[in-house]
């Protein structure tokens, strides 16, 4: 078996023999889906605002080019300075040039799912830079020097004592014994760091081309912090988060939190449109906006471009069998869940990934609950067509669903087969080539009760 | 070419044909504004005081004021706040305005106990309240305090965030907050705490007919 299918293995297996981290995912999941249910139910004409965000995410993306460019005008007009990295090496060292020339060595930021995916804090230390995240579930991981385990609850595997030991041994101080201590002392230490930070980096939720404007949601306030305190604002963005006008904005935000948490907006929606003007009282005096590419210009070309589509709320996250047992961690990736699983291979590669199209039961509860109603199965199908053509599944795996295949089509020979393995017992003599326990055989066919009337009793 | 060129060329050899449907005109819901907006904010931890006019409104904030043992108090210069007529009112407090003294603003918002702003307008079926940045209005008056007050005008209510639009400004100020609650955060433990960064709470004093 390959490196990385052994991998997922090893820690989805780890994931499901852990009790605690199980309820973990289950009471946020749980907690998340209720939430979201409450939210739509009282947005009037919910599904037909789904359409609508379905019709103009894919809008967008078959005119990217022209609204890229209306964005980039617009942002340059109110005084943002606009940047383009072709990869994430490239936007890492846009950002390290920036703190650079000003003479920044510690920044603050906020929750971003893309500086993850370019691996932003590695590269600012490796340059001496100091990146302090702000965001409660984002710090703790960062102090424990581990990875997300879901793009909205970054630290949701973590139990209260593990974080009480945390702060004390990291931060010093006594360990302490509740939640609301815990969050306090997050509280009075960032906020330093906030007042003292040369740069902030944060992502976007979406831009807006019409007016040049960045959009970022929070709960907790860093967000605001980090966009208004210190005096560079650096926005480091997917080039599929653009929107048009204001008018669909307005749709996309208004399933955006309720899709996530619950909430009919985020406690802050912050609206971005430049630097502070001249005769405003505060404000950045710099807006770095970095229009990152990094494969989204490939899947855009590809038969899988509806995966741009995502808008990152997560939905498909408390929903999936998959991830509520195995856990953010298993899928090696800072996206996990059912659009993890699609866009982790598109943008880091099919083959150092390819338990993850296979890590689905194709339920369709992602399809369901997604605003944008992308096909989540369909591009999983077309994944895990992908990799039977390129022969990059288990020869075995290979070898097998051929024979099956074969098989299948002779219906006479096939009774026969199932016939003469009932008698030999069944399903055994295979189970040794599969990992999941296989069905028993039941003692007569379908088609043997079907002919018998038993079924129409 | 540069990385713009190249991203950019990518990106227009996918373009196709589309035609995006006209949006839909989504009726608001019906029902009293503030009612809405009261119930919404309410459910997120914020608390709403009703005051007939404006004159009843300074007397609810006094209570406020009191009730909380504050002693600093910070805030923007901006209708309907009189900086004079509150520190003549209420000469017990030490008021810090951001405007034409030279202080460094952020030390006095994050030392201060209130933070008073007004609301360019609010929304009600989300319980939210939209803040500009401006030349009298600072960003950290309702965001360093640990409780900031609204002044709100019950004629700035609109229904949505869709029927927001028509009075969206054609320039846009540099930021622009929606505030829907006092800030939080369910990090841990999946358990709701209610003051995270930003402010611990928000009250909203809705005046006027």
């Amino acid at each position: 078996m390959n490196l990385n299918l052994r991998r997922f293995r090893q820690k989805a297996s780890a994931a499901l023999a852990d009790q605690r981290l199980q309820a973990a995912i289950t009471k946020a999941s749980t907690h998340f889906v209720d939430g979201r249910a409450d939210a739509l139910s009282g947005l009037p004409y919910s599904e037909e605002m789904r359409d609508q965000l379905k019709a103009i995410r894919s809008s967008t993306m078959a005119e990217l080019g022209e609204h890229l460019e209306t964005f980039e005008r617009a942002a340059e007009a109110v005084g943002a300075k606009i940047h383009w990295a072709e990869t994430g090496q490239q936007a890492c060292e846009i950002v390290i040039g920036l703190a650079r020339d000003r003479g920044i060595d510690k920044v603050v930021k906020s929750k971003s799912m893309v500086t993850e995916e370019i691996h932003l804090n590695r590269a600012l230390e490796g340059a001496g830079i100091t990146p302090v995240e702000t965001d409660l579930g984002e710090w703790i991981i960062q102090l424990a020097g581990e990875p997300p385990s879901h793009i909205i609850a970054p630290a949701v595997h973590k139990t209260r004592e593990q974080v009480a030991a945390l702060f004390s041994e990291k931060l010093g101080g006594p360990v302490l014994t509740d939640i609301p201590s815990l969050t306090a002392q997050a509280r009075s230490t960032l906020r330093q760091e906030f007042l003292s930070a040369g740069m902030g980096i944060s992502g976007a939720n979406l831009l807006v081309a019409e007016t040049g404007s960045i959009v970022l949601v929070t709960n907790e306030g860093n967000g605001r912090m980090v966009t208004s305190l210190p005096p560079v604002h650096v926005a480091v963005v997917g080039i599929e988060k653009v929107v048009p006008t204001w008018q669909q904005a307005e749709i996309w935000l208004s399933l955006l939190a309720r899709s996530a948490t619950g909430q009919p907006l985020s406690i802050y929606t912050n609206i971005i449109t430049g630097p502070a003007r001249s005769d405003d009282l505060d404000g950045p005096e710099e807006v770095h906006i970095i229009m990152l590419d990094n494969r989204r210009s490939q899947i855009l070309a590809s038969e899988y471009s509806e995966m741009l589509s995502c808008i990152r709320c997560g939905a498909c996250l408390n929903v999936c069998p998959v991830y509520g047992h195995v856990g953010g961690h298993a899928y090696n990736s800072p996206y996990s869940g059912p659009m993890g699983a699609v866009l982790t291979p598109l943008l880091f590669g099919l083959e150092q990934h390819q338990a993850l199209p296979q890590a689905s039961s194709l339920c369709g509860a992602c399809l369901e609950v997604c605003p944008a109603r992308i096909d989540i199965p369909g591009l999983l199908l077309k994944l895990r067509k992908e990799q039977v053509a390129r022969h990059r599944l288990p020869v075995w795996d290979h070898l097998l669903e051929r024979a099956a295949g074969w098989l299948m089509a002779k219906p006479r020979l096939y009774r026969l087969v199932s016939s003469v393995a009932r008698l030999f017992g069944g399903t055994k003599f295979i189970q040794p080539l599969f990992a999941a326990p296989l069905p028993e055989m039941s003692p007569r066919s379908f088609n043997q009760l079907w002919r018998s009337g038993e079924l129409d009793k | 070419m540069n990385a713009r060129e190249k991203i950019l060329q990518r990106v227009r050899a996918s373009r196709r044909e589309t035609v995006l449907a006209e949006p839909w005109p989504y009726p608001s819901k019906s029902g009293d504004l503030v009612e809405q907006f009261s119930q919404a904010l309410t459910a997120a931890k914020g608390e709403v005081f009703i005051s007939q006019d404006l004159a009843n409104a300074w007397e609810t904030l006094g209570t406020i004021l009191q009730r909380l043992g504050a002693k600093r108090v910070v805030y923007n210069q901006e209708p309907p706040i009189d900086g004079d007529h509150l520190k003549s009112r209420y000469p017990q407090y030490d008021w810090a305005a951001l405007v034409g003294e030279t202080q460094d603003i952020k030390q006095v918002c994050a030392k201060a106990d209130v933070g008073i702003t007004g609301a360019a307008f609010a929304l009600a079926e989300t319980g939210s309240i939209g803040i500009f940045s401006s030349s009298s209005s600072s960003r950290f008056t309702s965001l360093l305090p640990e409780v900031h007050v609204v002044l709100l005008d019950r004629q700035a209510l609109l229904p949505d965030l869709i029927s927001w639009e028509l009075v969206r400004p054609k320039k846009m100020p540099a930021q622009l907050v929606f505030v829907s609650g006092p800030s939080k955060t369910a990090d841990i433990e999946q358990t709701l705490v209610v003051g995270a960064h930003g402010p611990k709470r928000l009250m909203v004093i809705i005046y006027g007919r």
